[in-house]
């Protein structure tokens, strides 16, 4: 799977977990996960959701140190079998 | 030295401490028909309580006719002695607090729960660090992610100690008290929601313990003559 289909299924999740309003096709690798909005319980349903979607459990500290969907999609590009 | 007493010394006399004034108990249970219905549905059981009555309902719980649980402890000293007091009761323990952890805690306690089937987890509601009576997320983030159902559960007891400058008024039956433990019935949450759902189903939670609370309190003749809920500085 190359990075651009990953940033796809990761912006499906991602829109699920997210409470803002998310255009999904305004997002780049550039775009900082702080821009979602986050709080703890959309990062608790980013883990599982992306745990589903890809078979990665990403752990809480990891997640919270990714500064942008580019640190994310290469972390599941790394750890997807 | 410290380390060596809260992780060795301190459990130790805690526990004999606890099996002996166990002994000395005389509990009643109330509503056991709704542990039953939990236990029985074929989904995990998230047991929700009160952090100022765990020693009410930390041996009995551990009896296996009342199930087998995971609990949460601290990654501090304290939760150290605590950890292994719960691991010698026959609970298993993740680690993790509001303090730190809490969260990577939450979605081991969801991986535990769901890959053994018949392990119920139980959480105290208001945290390791309250405030007293107010729902933290965590229960409710754990049901709904691990499509378990809330069991409400709390104690009361006559005679017993309350420590009064503990944040959360802990509650000590003194010997041969009698210990009253209710069960609220169990029930789910959405497994999707957002925040402002979240808060609305903590409130929910939150109504439900306090009424159990005065349930007990009720049947034990017993209580605390402060609320159950600690008063937030915006009452």
């Amino acid at each position: 799977m190359n990075r651009r289909e990953i940033l796809a299924r990761v912006g499906e999740a991602v829109e699920e977990s997210s409470a803002e309003e998310i255009d999904w096709a305004a997002v780049s690798e550039e775009t900082t996960v702080e821009s979602f909005g986050f709080d703890s319980l959309a990062v608790l349903d980013l883990i599982f959701d992306l745990k589903q979607e890809f078979g990665v459990q990403i752990p809480v500290e990891e997640m919270l140190a990714m500064k942008t969907t580019g640190d994310l999609v290469t972390y599941l590009q790394n750890h997807a079998s | 030295m410290k380390r060596l007493l809260m992780r060795v010394v301190v459990p130790e006399v805690a526990l004999a401490l606890i099996r002996l004034l166990d002994a000395s108990w005389r509990y009643r249970e109330t509503d056991r028909r709704h542990l039953v219905a939990a236990l029985g549905s074929g989904k995990p059981v998230i047991g929700a309580f009160l952090h100022g009555r765990i020693f009410l309902l930390l041996r009995h719980m551990s009896r296996r006719r009342n199930g087998r649980w995971l609990s949460m402890c601290s990654k501090s000293l304290d939760g150290d002695a605590m950890a292994r007091v719960e691991e010698r009761l026959g609970f298993e323990v993740v680690r993790g607090s509001s303090g730190g952890g809490g969260l990577q805690a939450v979605v081991d306690m969801i991986d535990r729960v769901q890959a053994s089937p018949g392990l119920g987890a139980c959480l105290a509601v208001d945290g390791s660090r309250g405030p007293r009576g107010r729902v933290q997320g965590g229960v409710v983030a754990l049901a709904r992610r691990s499509g378990g159902l809330i069991l409400p559960v709390t104690a009361s007891a006559r005679p017993a100690h309350i420590f009064r400058r503990a944040w959360d008024r802990t509650l000590l039956p003194l010997p041969f008290a009698r210990v009253d433990v209710v069960y609220g019935e169990p029930f789910e949450v959405p497994a999707r929601m957002r925040a402002a759902q979240l808060k609305e189903w903590c409130v929910d939670l939150e109504d439900r313990m306090v009424a159990l609370q005065a349930r007990a309190d009720e049947l034990s003749g017993a209580g605390d003559s402060e609320p159950v809920r600690a008063p937030l500085p915006s009452d």
